[in-house]
């Protein structure tokens, strides 16, 4: 440590200090990057969603009709063939363009997918911590609780709470969220359970943390690895559930595009007019395909029992 | 004993449970906006005949007094009335629940047929191109849509090559063989009639095959992952340093194994399949449960989706414990108690 | 039976000169025959004043099919010799036939089948499920479908479109010149499933159980009979008293007539059978049920020695009704072969249908109409000047691009098809000029304001229609909020005007004429304490316009009604209590070697009349 004291007399030495600091930690992130690169799998994965983050972010600017996503409508051009005057998809019954309007639906579906995924995770954390924290009966009636949602199938519940509401992706997204969070409080609460009984945490107890603190500051950020690989492989599925809620009828309103109603809405003139469906179903396609093998990687990195 | 003590701690908490999710469904299903009772009677009704109608299915009581009467009800074995079909909810579910477990069953054995051997390849010839190749099979597969999968399957398969057919349960045309359990592949076989069997196999290989598609994926990635793990622990390099040739360390005893790690997967399949059979069942016309749950919920005809609810709910908290305890019997290490 | 508006309409009034002595009945028989055929003359006789005693089966049947003018003239001479055995009813016979087609159909038709083309099984793939055949119960496309071949009626209706009143059970009726005392004489030839003649008393019995059970099949009944209504002079007359005048009886009375005895004898805790009858039949139609899956399938077969025939070449020897939700698996099912015939096909599919070899689409246009309502208590709807702008504004043509030109847009307000259409009083047309010019009449002559559409969810032509609302609307500064919503939803919204939206799609359509002003327009019907229903939300109120629904449900002289529907349909047109978008056809897909298809007006297909003939599996039919 005789480098540190010298270290610190120089200017400019916070982000030195920060380095030295963190030292193992960024040795270990670089490995891990090492690793996930060797994977070609989850970096063409990778590449998929930066890909898709950038379109999603972008599409406005160089969309080639933005006014096909809200409202307009072009009757005599309908169901253009792909590449015929100018459309690139082609249309679709109302003379949309498909193309921009699968760009724009990007904006949609990452941005619900963040959405019930950030609501579930921080209600399914925050059970799952308490619960594993504190055992006793706290953890028996919280845990029952989560087998309870767990005990049906996330789309009867989201069906019956949209049926409530009434139709809108608003609806569909709250309906979704409050299915998924049952599966990370149980991941998290049998990790806290162990992670309970570790050697820093015994430590951090008899210095007087607060539990609060423990949880948050040291607990969490241990076991945040296996959220984010559930989280990763689940925004495919959050993404697919959606859409099965706008195939039975209760997803976004129109003329919003989503591309599950696209897709849906689709289906009736398969195979004659097959573009309707099928560019909606690839951007999906590319969308879940990405965060599946992202999260793949991701596992495959994080997980100390596959890293062989 | 010790282990009848579990059993039973564990049989005792699916009444707090169950009654837990049926408050919850009941609950959001009387905070609904919608009248189902004016629809149910119909256009033109009379305020008296709407009002004959509500009296009739109870629903002029308060909403603690209704839940109550449900409750007693469905100890008596009595699930209540469709509104809209007037049919009782407990025959309804009677007739299309088997029609379901059927499909969900045999969508099992298909994703246990195809994922395990996947995943035993991806793990012993890891990297190489039959882990990568399964790999963005797998994943693939789960990553369009189930009903857009579905219809273009029916194209390709009904309508172009005519193999399958479109959808339905049996063969309209031929004389429907006599059902004894519910279960119509069990029904043909009790009978006797491999012709039925065949027949009633071809109606049903698509639907489940569509389903048993995300299965596979997760028994794939699941029995790789062990698969690695026991290919690299110390007591099979145990056996390989005694001499054992690989193929018999693989399927005497690593497969053995995994088969642990796929049983406790069962539980999560089981559920996932019984969602998706609401998409599947609906584009192949299959008669079962989640077609009608699904109408039901969009008439808010709350007693048969009550009733849907609760036979899923218990169906689920069975077979964890199932699986848990099977899980317990295949692995020593785990025992209750 | 094919006869055109023009050909029922002067049957009809062929009929009501002679009933008031103003031509021969030589005169009579020889106008009816240069219209219709021999069959024609029969069938009126028969249908107005013949005995059930009618001539010989063979010369029905030729009677349909071809126009026989050589035959005409033998049979004309012995038709009248038959009807003038009978007393053909006095003074009080003044059968105005209110609506009604003079009857060209026989009563008995073929009951021998042809050797050639022997009875097969159908497959039909049918949209929607038939959860009861209650018979007291209620009726949809497919309820109705389905009890009509399991029951018979008085009366049949499914011999074109539109709706002719063919003899059922009932071979001849009378009505007084108020339209309140009705007799109906019944055929003996008819029997039950079980054996047992229908008589009068089946008949009594099954109004009287529709009446009491007050379910929705009662409707049309209760506001114009109670339980002392029917009478039974006779085991084969019957008489209704009506409490209040109604000259479309005949169109209101198809109640199918159920056996007393088997439902009774299956009556549980006082429930007049109710439970038995949610999935068995008791009557006596052309066939019966062989298994009955509810959510499922369907399958009947066919009565053998049905008494009233066949009116095919052949027919069925039974027919499956499988229930298929996805209009794309009946598409492919209907390729494949697995179905004969599919009823919910899309517009889309019509083409691909059509290029098949085997296969053929059949498109016709009936009840099924769209109109957009809108609110007239709630602004800015209420303000008529505001409803104008609106009705000039949609892009109807538009529309009919999108739905692929199958549909027809409305020229007035109500589909062309029903009776008593008034072609003088017009309908409306995209003019954005003029649209303009309304709306600067109205409080919001620049626009800035949103209003809701709301519709049902998941139905696609209805979420179009609100797609064009929108983009029209746009050029105005106005913005559409599209709301979709499951239907119960949607019914609750619709009973008072505080409730209901501002713009709401919804698809009607009524048999009877004065049906459509009287469910969708007369106050009575949404301005009270239970609140109105769908059909109502345009919530429109107009004293004059419900006096004139008063009277023409009560009268029953044809130039009175006529004048009046006229002055109804102008009132409409005027206020603009709703924007009438197109009527939506019905598309019933079929396999070419199935015989026999008669459009009537509703979705489904009348089974009574079809068959199958292999040999023309290739041959399309001539349009």
């Amino acid at each position: 440590m005789a480098e540190t004291s010298s270290i610190r007399a120089t200017s400019g030495g916070a982000l030195r200090r920060w380095q030295e600091e963190h030292q193992s930690r960024i040795e270990d992130t670089r490995r891990a990057m090492y690793r996930f690169v060797q994977n070609r799998l989850s970096l063409l994965g990778l590449c998929f969603i930066v890909i898709l983050i950038l379109v999603a972010i972008t599409g406005r600017w160089w969309v080639p009709y933005p006014q096909d996503a809200t409202g307009t409508i072009h009757a005599s051009d309908r169901f253009l063939a792909p590449l015929h005057a100018g459309r690139i998809f082609g249309t679709d019954e109302l003379g949309r363009d498909v193309f921009s309007r699968v760009i724009l639906g990007t904006q949609t579906a990452l941005f619900s997918g963040v959405i019930i995924l950030a609501v579930a995770i921080s209600i399914g954390v925050t059970i799952g911590s308490v619960a594993g924290y504190f055992g006793g009966w706290i953890d028996e009636s919280l845990m029952r609780l989560t087998d309870m949602m767990l005990a049906i199938p996330g789309i009867f519940l989201a069906l019956a709470i949209t049926a409530a509401l009434g139709p809108g992706i608003i609806h569909a997204i709250m309906a979704l969220s409050v299915t998924w969070w049952p599966g990370y409080a149980r991941l998290v609460e049998g990790q806290v359970k162990s992670a309970r009984e570790q050697d820093y945490v015994e430590a951090c107890r008899s210095i007087g943390a607060k539990p609060g603190r423990i949880i948050f500051s040291h607990i969490i950020p241990n076991i945040i690895s296996s959220v984010i690989v559930k989280a990763s492989m689940d925004f495919g599925f959050a993404i697919l559930s959606l859409a099965a809620l706008g195939f039975i009828g209760v997803g976004a309103k129109p003329p919003t595009p989503e591309w599950g109603s696209m897709i849906s809405d689709g289906r009736t003139y398969l195979p004659q007019y097959w573009w309707y469906s099928t560019f909606p179903g690839l951007a999906m396609f590319i969308a879940v395909f990405g965060f599946n093998m992202l999260g793949d990687g991701l596992r495959d990195v994080f997980d100390p029992k596959s890293r062989l | 004993m010790r282990l009848r003590y579990y059993i039973l701690r564990r049989l005792l908490l699916f009444i707090p449970v169950l009654i837990g999710l049926s408050i919850i469904t009941f609950v959001i299903s009387h905070i609904v906006p919608g009248d189902p009772v004016g629809l149910a009677a119909g256009p033109g009704s009379t305020p008296q005949q709407i009002e004959a109608l509500r009296k009739q299915f109870g629903m002029d009581k308060p909403l603690p007094l209704q839940y109550v009467t449900y409750m007693q009800n469905i100890l008596h074995g009595d699930f209540g009335r469709s509104l809209m079909s007037r049919h009782s909810v407990g025959g309804d579910l009677r007739a299309f629940f088997p029609n379901t477990i059927e499909l969900v069953v045999l969508s099992m054995l298909i994703a246990v047929c195809v994922g395990i051997p996947l995943g035993v390849v991806s793990a012993v010839w890891r990297d190489k191109w039959p882990d990568q190749f399964s790999r963005v099979f797998a994943l693939g597969s789960i990553s369009v849509p189930s009903f857009w999968l579905a219809i273009v399957l029916q194209i390709v398969l009904s309508m172009h090559f005519g193999w399958l057919p479109v959808g339905g349960m049996y063969d309209p045309r031929a004389a429907m063989p006599a059902r004894h359990t519910g279960f119509l592949l069990l029904d043909t076989l009790i009978d006797g009639d491999p012709h039925a069997f065949i027949v009633a196999l071809k109606y049903m290989i698509l639907p489940a095959f569509t389903l048993s598609l995300g299965s596979i994926a997760f028994i794939m990635r699941i029995l790789r992952a062990d698969v690695l793990e026991t290919l690299n622990s110390d007591w099979v390099k145990m056996l390989r340093a005694n001499g054992l040739p690989e193929r018999v360390i693989l399927f005497k005893y690593v497969l053995k194994h995994s088969l642990i790690a796929t049983v406790s997967v069962i539980g999560f399949i089981i559920g996932y399949s019984l969602g998706g059979s609401v998409v599947i069942e609906t584009v192949f016309s299959w008669p079962g449960i989640g077609l009608y749950a699904v109408s039901s919920a969009l008439t808010l005809d709350f007693q048969p989706v009550m009733g849907v609810t609760l036979m899923v709910g218990l169906i689920f908290l069975v077979v964890n414990l199932l699986t848990d305890l099977t899980y317990g019997v295949l692995d020593p290490r785990i025992r209750y108690g | 039976m094919g006869m055109t508006n023009d050909e029922n309409q002067r049957s009809a009034e062929l009929w009501f000169n002679y009933s008031r002595a103003r031509i021969s009945r030589r005169t009579l028989v020889r106008s009816v025959v240069a219209i219709g055929g021999v069959g024609a003359v029969q069938a009126l006789l028969a249908a107005c004043g013949g005995s059930s005693k009618n001539t010989p089966v063979s010369s029905a049947t030729s009677a349909s099919t071809s126009a026989s003018t050589s035959a005409s003239t033998s049979a004309a001479t012995t038709a009248p010799t038959t009807a003038a055995t009978t007393s053909s009813g006095g003074a009080t016979a003044a059968a105005s036939p209110s609506s009604a087609a003079a009857s060209t159909a026989p009563l008995i038709y073929n009951t021998q089948p042809n050797p050639k083309l022997p009875p097969q099984k159908l497959i039909y793939a049918g949209g929607q499920d038939a959860p009861t055949i209650d018979p007291s119960d209620r009726t949809d496309y497919s309820i109705g479908a389905l009890t009509m071949q399991l029951y018979d009626r008085l009366f049949r209706y499914e011999g074109g479109w539109p709706q002719p009143i063919d003899p059922c059970l009932c071979v001849k009726y009378e009505a007084s010149t108020d339209a309140t005392e009705w007799t109906f004489n019944l055929t003996d030839q008819a029997k039950f499933h079980d054996g047992s003649p229908v008589t009068a008393d089946a008949v009594q019995y099954s109004i009287n159980r529709t009446l009491q059970m007050k379910k929705p099949r009662a409707n049309s009944l209760l506001p114009i009979m109670d339980l002392n209504s029917v009478t039974v002079p006779d085991s084969h007359t019957v008489k209704i008293k009506l409490t209040q005048p109604y000259s479309e009886l005949l169109r209101a009375l198809d109640q199918p007539i159920m056996n007393p005895t088997v439902v009774k004898a299956h009556e549980v805790n006082g429930d007049m059978g109710a439970a038995w009858l949610v999935d068995h039949e008791a009557g006596s139609g052309p066939f019966t049920i062989k298994s009955w899956t509810v959510g499922t399938a369907y399958e009947l077969e066919a009565v053998d020695d049905y008494w009233q025939g066949w009116p095919g070449d052949s027919h069925l020897s039974g027919f499956t009704w499988q229930i298929v939700r996805e209009t794309t698996s009946q598409r492919i099912g209907l390729i494949s072969k697995q179905y004969d015939v599919v009823d919910t096909l899309s517009a889309d599919d019509v083409d691909q249908i059509n290029a098949q070899a085997i296969l053929n689409a059949q498109v016709n246009y009936g009840i099924l109409t769209g109109y957009t309502k809108l609110n007239d208590q709630k602004e800015p709807t209420n303000d008529l000047n505001f409803r104008l702008f609106l009705a000039y504004a949609f892009d109807y043509q538009s529309y009919l691009k999108v739905i692929n030109n199958y549909g027809q847009l409305l020229t007035g307000v109500i589909p062309k098809g029903i009776a008593y259409f008034d072609p003088s009083v017009g309908g409306f047309q995209t003019d954005l000029d003029k649209a303009k010019e309304y709306l600067s009449k109205t409080k919001w002559a620049n626009g800035g304001l949103t209003i809701d559409f709301v519709y049902v969810t998941g139905l696609t032509f209805e979420q179009q229609v609100g797609e064009i609302w929108l983009a029209q609307l746009a050029k105005f500064n106005i913005k559409v909020n599209l709301v979709p919503k499951v239907w119960p939803d949607i019914v609750t919204g619709c009973k008072a005007p505080d409730s209901a939206p501002v713009m709401n799609m919804i698809f009607t359509g009524y048999t009877i004429p004065d049906q459509w002003f009287f469910y969708q327009w007369y106050s009575p019907n949404w301005d009270r304490p239970s609140g109105g229903d769908y059909n109502t939300c345009s919530f429109f109120k107009d004293d004059n316009f419900n006096k004139l629904v008063d009277q023409v449900r009560s009268t029953s002289d044809e130039d009175t009604k006529k004048k009046v529907y006229s002055q109804m349909q102008q009132i409409i047109h005027e206020n603009v209590p709703d924007i009438p978008i197109y009527v939506q056809p019905n598309i019933v897909g079929l396999q070419n070697k199935v015989q026999g298809y008669k459009y009537f007006g509703a979705i489904s297909v009348d089974f009574w009349r079809l068959w199958v003939d292999d040999s023309k599996e290739n041959t399309k039919p001539s349009a």
